[in-house]
Parts: C-alpha cells; sequence; structure tokens
C-alpha cells in the first residue's frame, strides 16, 4: 500500500466517523420503516412467522453492512413494528395468542442472536485490517530505513513518513544530546515552538519516563503531567497554542534517544488512541534506526582512532629512523671537529665538514616532504600554477638529487619539442626529487636510472627506470601508500614518505602515478600530467577553496 | 669602516649563527629579536643591510618592510621557509630586495648580501657595457652577442633583458617585470613573460631548459645569474 493512499484512507477514516456513525442509525431506521411499510399491504395474507422472517433477513442484512449499534436499533425497532402493526391486536404491544407471543420472541432472540455475531466477526475483520494497515505502513517505513546509511538521512525519512502518514501539520525529531534536546529533523513549516523550554521541558519528561504526552487533547491518558496545579504553566509558544500535540518517546532498551514531536491544526480531528499506538510503534522504529546508525558511526569513530593510532606508530617509526640518522652523523660530525686535542688533516676536516652539510639537507628534505605530506594528508594543497618547460623542471630536480643518487649513472631522455605544461614548478620538482631519490635508495651504488619523458595524445608520461631490489608481485599500488617501504635484506631504507608526497601531488594536479615491476631488476615509476586546459580548471578551483 | 648589518629573528640560534658567519667575513652585526626592535634599530643605527626573518613574534616581515620602505633604501633580505613561496613575493613586491630560504647556506646569504649592497650603491652609476661570460649588452646601442656572435632581439625582449642583466644577483618577481617592462597595466599578464622569457633564452642560451643566464625562481620569478657558468662547464650541468 502506498503511503498516500494510506493516508487517504486514514484521513477519511478519522474525518467521517462521527458523521457516519451518525448516518448509520438513520439508515437503520429508514431500512425498518421501508419494510415496514412494503409489507403493510400484506398484513392479511401473511402469517406472522413469515413477516417476522422477512424483518429477520432485513435486519441479519443490515447487521452485515453496519456496526453492532445501529443493527442492535434496527432489530429493536423491527421487533416494535412487528408487535405494532402486525401481531394482533393491532397498534398496541399487547399479544392476543400464544402462537404469536412464540414468533415474537423467536424473531427477537434470532435478530439479537444475529447482530451480535455479525458484530463480533465485524469486529475482527476490523481489527484484522487495522493490523494489516499498520503491518503494511511499518513495512514502508522500515523499507524506507533499511536504504538510509547517515543519521540525519534516516532521522529524516522518519519524520517525512510520520508526517504524511498522519497527515500532521508537522513533525519533528528532538534528539537527546549530552543532556540537551535537540531538532534534528524537521517536516513541515509550523513547529515554531521546537525551542520553547515548555516543551522542552516536555519532552525531557516524556523521555525519562518513557511515556507518551499530549498537549491540547483532552483524553486523560494524554494529558499533559505534573499535579493539576502546575498544568496551567503549560504556556506554549504561539505556534504549539492552537494545535494538538503529541510528543513521543524515542527509546530502546539500552537508551533514551530523544522525542518525536507531532502536530496538527485544531482543525483537523484530535489524535485518537489508535493513531497515538501506531505512532508509538513508528517511533519504536525510529528509535532502531537511529541506534543502529549511532552505533555504525561510533564503530567508524573506534575503527578512525585505530587507524590513526596506527599511522601515529608509523610516523613514528619513520621520524625517529629519517631524523635521527642524519641528527647522529651531524652530531659525531660536529663534535669531532670540536675536539681541540686532535689536530685534523685538512682532508678529514672536510670530509667532517661535508658530512655535516650534507646531513642537514638530508634532515631538511625529510622535513620538507612530512610537512608536504601533512598538507596532503589535510587537504590543504593550494598549488600555484603556471606555465612551464617541463624540461627545465627535469634538469633542475635531476640537479638537485645528484648528491643522494651519487655515483649511480643517470640518462635523460627528453623530446625535442614540448609544449609548456601548467604545473606548480615546485611540487612537480619535488615528486621527480622523490622518485629519483626513490629510485637510488633501492639500488646498489653504480646501478644505471634513467629518466624518459614523452609527450602523449593529451598528456605527459615522465618514466623513471632503476636496476634496484624491485617489489615484490602485488605491491605495485602499495608503495604509493604512505609509511609503506619494502623490506630489504638487512632493513627499511627510506621512511615511505617520498613517494606517498609524489602521488599526492601528482593527484593534484589530476595525472596519475603508478609502478611497475621490470622485466629484468628494478622497478619504473611513471607518472602522467594532463596537457592543456584541464589544469585551468583544476586551478581555479584550487585557488577557489582558497579563498 | 666595517659595513653593518641588522640580523632580525626571534630564534637566537639563527641570529648567532648568522653573526658568526658574517662576523667571520668583517661584517659588523647587530641583533634583533622583534619587528619594533628592529624598526628601532633601522633607524637608529642606520645599518647598510637587513636580514628579516618572515616569522617574527609581533609584526608580521611584511609589514616591517612596508614600514621601512616608507622612509629608508636600505637593502632588506629576507628570511623564509619552505611553501611560503606566496609571503615571499608580497615581501619582494613590498620592497624587500631578496630573499633567502630556510635553511640555507652561509654562501649563499653572502652572496645575496653582496648582490644587494652593490645593486644599492651602483643606482646612479651604470656601466654602460654589461658581460656576463660570453654574453655581451651594450646599452646604448641596444646590441647583444653571444660568444660574439650578435643575437637580434625584439625591442621588447631588449628591455626584459636590460631589466633582468641590470640587477643581475637580484630576484624579481613576475609583477616587477611586468610592470617595469610592459607598464603598470599589464602587472597580472603573466603569460607575456613566459613567452618573452622562453623566446629569450631561446636566443641566448645554449640549451633553453637548462638556462646558464635567466634563471626560474618557482612560485616567485626569474633571477639573472651574475657569474654564469660557461656552456661546457660540466660540475654545474648533469
Amino acid at each position: 500500500m502506498r503511503v498516500s493512499d494510506l493516508n487517504l484512507r486514514m484521513r477519511s477514516i478519522s474525518w467521517h466517523r462521527s458523521q457516519r456513525a451518525l448516518l448509520a442509525y438513520v439508515f437503520a431506521l429508514l431500512a425498518i420503516a421501508a419494510t415496514t411499510a412494503v409489507l403493510f399491504p400484506f398484513r392479511p395474507d401473511l402469517n406472522a412467522l413469515n413477516i417476522a422472517l422477512i424483518y429477520l433477513i432485513v435486519v441479519s442484512a443490515f447487521s452485515l453492512a453496519e456496526r453492532i449499534g445501529p443493527s442492535s436499533l434496527a432489530a429493536v425497532v423491527a421487533f416494535f413494528c412487528f408487535d405494532l402493526i402486525f401481531i394482533p391486536p393491532y397498534y398496541t404491544l399487547s399479544v392476543a395468542s400464544s402462537d404469536h407471543a412464540l414468533a415474537l420472541f423467536v424473531f427477537l432472540g434470532a435478530a439479537v442472536l444475529v447482530t451480535q455475531l455479525t458484530g463480533r466477526a465485524r469486529a475482527h475483520t476490523e481489527e484484522a485490517l487495522r493490523h494489516g494497515r499498520q503491518t503494511a505502513t511499518l513495512y514502508d517505513l522500515s523499507a524506507a530505513l533499511i536504504g538510509e546509511i547517515g543519521l540525519d538521512a534516516t532521522l529524516a525519512a522518519v519524520v517525512k513518513r510520520v508526517w504524511t502518514v498522519f497527515g500532521l501539520d508537522g513533525c519533528a525529531i528532538l534528539l537527546d544530546e549530552r543532556g540537551e534536546l535537540a531538532a534534528r529533523a524537521v517536516e513541515g513549516d509550523v513547529l515554531i515552538g521546537l525551542t520553547d523550554p515548555n516543551l522542552l521541558g516536555l519532552g525531557r519528561w516524556v523521555l525519562s519516563h518513557r511515556q507518551i504526552a499530549s498537549l491540547g487533547a483532552t483524553r486523560a491518558k494524554l494529558r499533559p503531567p505534573g499535579p493539576p496545579g502546575q498544568r496551567a504553566s503549560w504556556n506554549f509558544a504561539f505556534g504549539l497554542r492552537d494545535r494538538d500535540v503529541l510528543l513521543l518517546p524515542i527509546t530502546t532498551k539500552r537508551r533514551a534517544l530523544g522525542v518525536l514531536v507531532a502536530s496538527r491544526s485544531r482543525e483537523r480531528p484530535r489524535f485518537d488512541e489508535e493513531e497515538s499506538r501506531l505512532m508509538a510503534t513508528f517511533a519504536n522504529q525510529a528509535a532502531l534506526a537511529i541506534e543502529r546508525c549511532l552505533l555504525t558511526e561510533e564503530q567508524v569513530n573506534a575503527e578512525v582512532l585505530e587507524r590513526s593510532d596506527q599511522l601515529k606508530s608509523a610516523l613514528l617509526s619513520a621520524v625517529s629512523h629519517d631524523l635521527r640518522t642524519p641528527l647522529a652523523s651531524i652530531k659525531a660530525s660536529a663534535t669531532s671537529l670540536l675536539q681541540h686535542d686532535v689536530s685534523w688533516s685538512d682532508e678529514d676536516r672536510d670530509e667532517l665538514l661535508e658530512a655535516i652539510d650534507e646531513e642537514a639537507d638530508r634532515l631538511n628534505q625529510f622535513v620538507a616532504n612530512l610537512l608536504d605530506l601533512t598538507r596532503i594528508e589535510a587537504g590543504a594543497l593550494q598549488p600555484s600554477f603556471d606555465w612551464y618547460d617541463l624540461r627545465e623542471i627535469v634538469h633542475d630536480a635531476v640537479n638537485r638529487s645528484a648528491t643522494i643518487r651519487g655515483d649511480r649513472p643517470l640518462t635523460l631522455d627528453l623530446p625535442e619539442t614540448l609544449p609548456p605544461v601548467e604545473v606548480d614548478y615546485i611540487e612537480i620538482a619535488q615528486v621527480l626529487i622523490n622518485v629519483l631519490e626513490n629510485a637510488a635508495k633501492y639500488s646498489p651504488e653504480g646501478s644505471p636510472i634513467a629518466l624518459t619523458l614523452r609527450l602523449r595524445a593529451n598528456e605527459v608520461e615522465l618514466a623513471v627506470r632503476d636496476e634496484g631490489v624491485g617489489l615484490p608481485a602485488g605491491e605495485e599500488v602499495r608503495i604509493f601508500d604512505r609509511f609503506y617501504r619494502v623490506e630489504a635484506r638487512d632493513r627499511p631504507i627510506g621512511s615511505g614518505i617520498g613517494l606517498a608526497v609524489a602521488r599526492g601531488f601528482v593527484e593534484a594536479h589530476g595525472g596519475r602515478i603508478w609502478a611497475e615491476r621490470n622485466e629484468g631488476r628494478g622497478i619504473t615509476v611513471r607518472l602522467t600530467l594532463p596537457l592543456g586546459t584541464h589544469m585551468r580548471e583544476a586551478s581555479s578551483s584550487h585557488s577557489e577553496a582558497a579563498r | 669602516m666595517a659595513l653593518r648589518v641588522l640580523v632580525v629573528d626571534d630564534e637566537p640560534q639563527i641570529r648567532r649563527a648568522i653573526r658568526a658567519g658574517l662576523h667571520a667575513h668583517g661584517f659588523e652585526v647587530e641583533q634583533a629579536d622583534t619587528g619594533e626592535a628592529a624598526l628601532d634599530a633601522i633607524a637608529l643605527n642606520l645599518p647598510d643591510v637587513v636580514i628579516l626573518d618572515l616569522g617574527l613574534s609581533d609584526l608580521n616581515g611584511i609589514e616591517v618592510v612596508r614600514q621601512v620602505r616608507e622612509w629608508s633604501t636600505v637593502p632588506i633580505i629576507i628570511l623564509s621557509v619552505h611553501g611560503d613561496e606566496r609571503d615571499k613575493v608580497q615581501a619582494l613586491d613590498s620592497g624587500a630586495d631578496d630573499y633567502v630560504t630556510k635553511p640555507f647556506g652561509m654562501g649563499e646569504l653572502l652572496a645575496r648580501i653582496r648582490v644587494a649592497l652593490r645593486h644599492s650603491a651602483r643606482v646612479e652609476s651604470q656601466e654602460p657595457v654589461l658581460r656576463f661570460g660570453d654574453l655581451r649588452i651594450d646599452l646604448p646601442r641596444r646590441l647583444v652577442t653571444v660568444a660574439e656572435r650578435e643575437v637580434h632581439l625584439t625591442p621588447t625582449e631588449f628591455d626584459l633583458l636590460t631589466e633582468l642583466a641590470t640587477n643581475a644577483g637580484k630576484v624579481l618577481t613576475h609583477q616587477m617585470l611586468l610592470s617595469r617592462v610592459w607598464g603598470p597595466a599589464s602587472a597580472e599578464s603573466t603569460h607575456y613573460l613566459r613567452v618573452y622569457i622562453n623566446q629569450l633564452r631561446n636566443k641566448l642560451e645554449a640549451e633553453p631548459t637548462r638556462p646558464r643566464f635567466i634563471l626560474t625562481e618557482p612560485g616567485v620569478g626569474y633571477r639573472f645569474r651574475e657569474e654564469p657558468p660557461s656552456p661546457s662547464d660540466p660540475s654545474d650541468l648533469p
């Protein structure tokens, strides 16, 4: 059953219920009157038992179609009509013959029996129908809630459902957030009083006592709580005063989650018990869905915490290795030079000083990469794009990585002509330095490194090929994860930061970076940078983000 | 009399290292640890050159540059850190003469100081003919030769080269070059600049992607190298 159909039915049921009940009684009178009028001309020809049977058929037929009240009325009126008009002496209640008396009482007995039986059957049917409706509505709700993942989406779905099904003016869910009730989902436009302290107070009462409360409705069960003298103090904001408001607790066994607030204009029928029961079932469904969301969120938070713990320890191990090694070397060299009782040869002294200089550079490089990684992780990159000749950047990066590369011969293969590419010079130079450094770190002294630049249809591809220790199969992607290190024979060499930074920068340029295992030894790291207008968009979106 | 340098940095270790390094080269070094103290020291002691850290605790370094430039032309060299290109450009456009990125080598800092001092000293007395390695620029005759071979430049190319070469050793931001060569209205059109720099490199450099003369200062601008390596110098070219 669709919500809108159900909604229409629910509305018409509550709207016309009283009028229809009244009409049924009128119909009862009319039906018996009509029967009497039809039978009257045949009074002389018909025997009393036959007339009783015809009345019985009419009453039975009526009780099949109507509720027990009108049916009983029909039975009683039929009894009197039968007695007054068809049983001699006519137009008196007295009965002359014992036959007639028997017919009269058989009729009464049968009529009562029939109306009772059909009435009971009807009540069962209606109950079954109502259960069916509720089940359909709840099924609908839970089906809608299964698809929702986030808490806010779930709350919105519940509120929307309740609002539609019950034909409300306004509906809201207030969630308990550290002791304060706050509206998290609102449907309809009339719940002006949602921040009303009295409403919130009542909401807290509803939540802590796990009971339904109502404003406006006069039924005793739904009356606002508190001793009678205090009741006058429930002065509500204007938006709530002229409507009926129902507050239902949203709770599970384990915890009290919040309050469902439903409001309906006074022009519409008041909330009856059936509605408040059904709405309570909705609230229970909502409670389950909300709890599920909260549990999922808690689980995600726990996972995030655990992952950040793992990250922290990986970072610590990387930092302790990559900071301590150059620091130790600097400290050792400097303290050596400070020993005044040793006379250093010029050669030795220069070597110590060079060590200090180079290790300081290494430290600087490491700290710069660490900062870059932090900016990448925080999404705080603001590349300053400009058009450059990539070959100039390649030469620059090659120069600046000369120390780390040592005596590993480097061959460059650059195209004769190359259109300018829009990049952040510093970031792309850093990418190349990191990739070259990675190649040098994982290959033995003297083994060759090759850098190739190729112009493709709409991108530039750079490749750095080494003949080093290579990669286990399946790790081609993982080497770009932060803190990933290839387990070399004796110890991990790098910090697992350089390639992660390279990937972050390349992706910020709209490019790709990946590794391939060479047929012989070592790996080739390839990266692409898009040509042309694509970067303009990235640039403007970045600068907008910066603003 | 020894040249006086004012070192402004809130880190005592940095001041100590710079003081020791400069002192050994015959400079007289004063120190300040805040922007306010720096402004006082500049007004009081009239140093010959100022080395100014951008990340001061009280005043923004850029603000210090602005205030000093209201009344003084003393050369200012900015100390900056990795990733601060926008601040560098702002400081330079506000009137700072050059920058050094921390951590820096003393050689680099000394070179910047020398260039800044020389440019502040010879504002008036411009040589008519500039020589950088095998590059010769005859300013009055608007003649450029590389290794005795004449290079034909368009008027704009020549103006751009002149602007770079007369400030040799000193960084020039995109905005400075654009407004000085093309006029203040063009300060935003960096693509002009890129095109002309490329043309100049193609005409002057043996290998335009490994420039000897016109160096790129990424994110900041360009710097004309004072002492370019000879084209066959293997030490600088990989």
